[in-house]
C-alpha cells in the first residue's frame, strides 16, 4: 500500500515531537524505555492498614518494577521529606493492592520525585521507606486524630 | 513511664478503631505491629477500611507540619495546571 506525503509528514511530525518531548522532559533511562501503567488514577487497599491516593504517574520498567513518580511544583526544586513520605504510601498500596491490572507486580524500593520549577524539570531518585514504617506513620496520624478529638471535647 | 506508654497505645488503639477488626487491646498490647501484620481480609476489615482509610496526601501533610507561609493561590493553580498538562503529555508520549 502507498503511504501518501501527508501520513508521512504526520509520522515525521509525531516523532519529532516525542524526541522534543522527551528532551525537555529529562526521562531517567529507566522511565524512557518503561510503558506507562496509570496516571492520575486512584489506588486503594485496606491491608495492611487502609490507605489510598491519587499517583500522578506509575510506570513498568523493562524489568517489571513498578516506579511511582510524584510531581512538584515549587520554586525551589527540592525534594522534602513529605515527598518521600507521599511516595513510600503509594507504593505500600501498589504493593499490597487486590487492583486486577496491578496485583503480583513487583515495586521499586525507589521512585522519583519530578520537580518542575518555572520551565525547568528534573528527575530526583528517592529511596522509599520501609512499609512498617509508612504503617507507623498511618498509627500516628490517627493517634493524633484522636487527641485532637478528644481535646476539642474537652474544650466544649 | 509504664502508664505512659500503655497511655499511648492505648490512645492508638482507639484512634485506630482497631477493635472492629475484631482484635482486642491485650492482643495489641502484646504486639501492636505483629497485631496489625496479622489482620486478614474479611467483611470485618473491609467495614474496618472504610472509615480508616487515610490518603497519601493527608500522611505527607502531618508529616511536613503546619503549613506557615503565606498562601499563594496562584501557586497552587499553577500546580494542577501542570498536573493537567504533564497527564496528557505522558499519556500521549509513553507506551501503555
Amino acid at each position: 500500500m502507498r503511504v501518501g506525503w501527508k501520513e508521512r509528514w504526520q509520522a515525521i511530525r509525531g516523532q519529532l515531537a516525542h524526541r522534543a518531548w522527551l528532551y525537555l522532559e529529562g526521562l531517567p533511562q529507566e522511565l524512557r524505555t518503561a510503558s506507562l501503567l496509570l496516571s492520575e488514577q486512584e489506588i486503594r487497599t485496606h491491608l495492611p492498614v487502609p490507605l489510598h491516593g491519587i499517583p500522578d504517574q506509575v510506570f513498568l520498567t523493562a524489568e517489571g518494577l513498578m516506579v511511582v513518580v510524584d510531581t512538584k511544583t515549587r520554586p525551589l526544586a527540592r525534594v522534602r521529606f513529605s515527598d518521600v513520605v507521599q511516595l513510600s504510601t503509594y507504593a505500600l498500596i501498589l504493593a499490597s493492592t487486590t487492583d486486577p491490572r496491578l496485583a503480583h507486580r513487583r515495586v521499586a524500593a525507589h521512585g522519583y520525585v519530578r520537580l518542575v520549577s518555572g520551565v525547568d524539570v528534573r528527575y530526583e531518585r528517592v529511596a522509599l521507606l520501609p512499609a512498617a514504617e509508612v504503617v507507623g506513620i498511618w498509627c500516628d496520624y490517627w493517634r493524633r486524630q484522636e487527641l485532637r478529638s478528644r481535646a476539642s471535647e474537652k474544650a466544649a | 513511664m509504664w502508664d505512659e506508654q500503655l497511655e499511648f497505645w492505648g490512645d492508638l488503639f482507639v484512634g485506630t478503631r482497631l477493635h472492629v477488626t475484631g482484635v482486642t487491646f491485650e492482643t495489641f498490647l502484646q504486639n501492636p505491629l505483629r497485631a496489625i501484620a496479622e489482620l486478614e481480609d474479611g467483611p470485618a476489615v473491609r467495614r474496618w477500611a472504610r472509615s480508616r482509610s487515610v490518603s497519601a496526601t493527608k500522611l505527607a501533610q502531618m508529616v511536613s507540619g503546619p503549613h506557615t507561609g503565606p498562601s499563594d493561590e496562584a501557586r497552587r493553580q499553577a500546580g494542577i495546571e501542570e498536573h493537567a498538562r504533564h497527564d496528557v503529555l505522558v499519556r500521549r508520549f509513553m507506551r501503555v
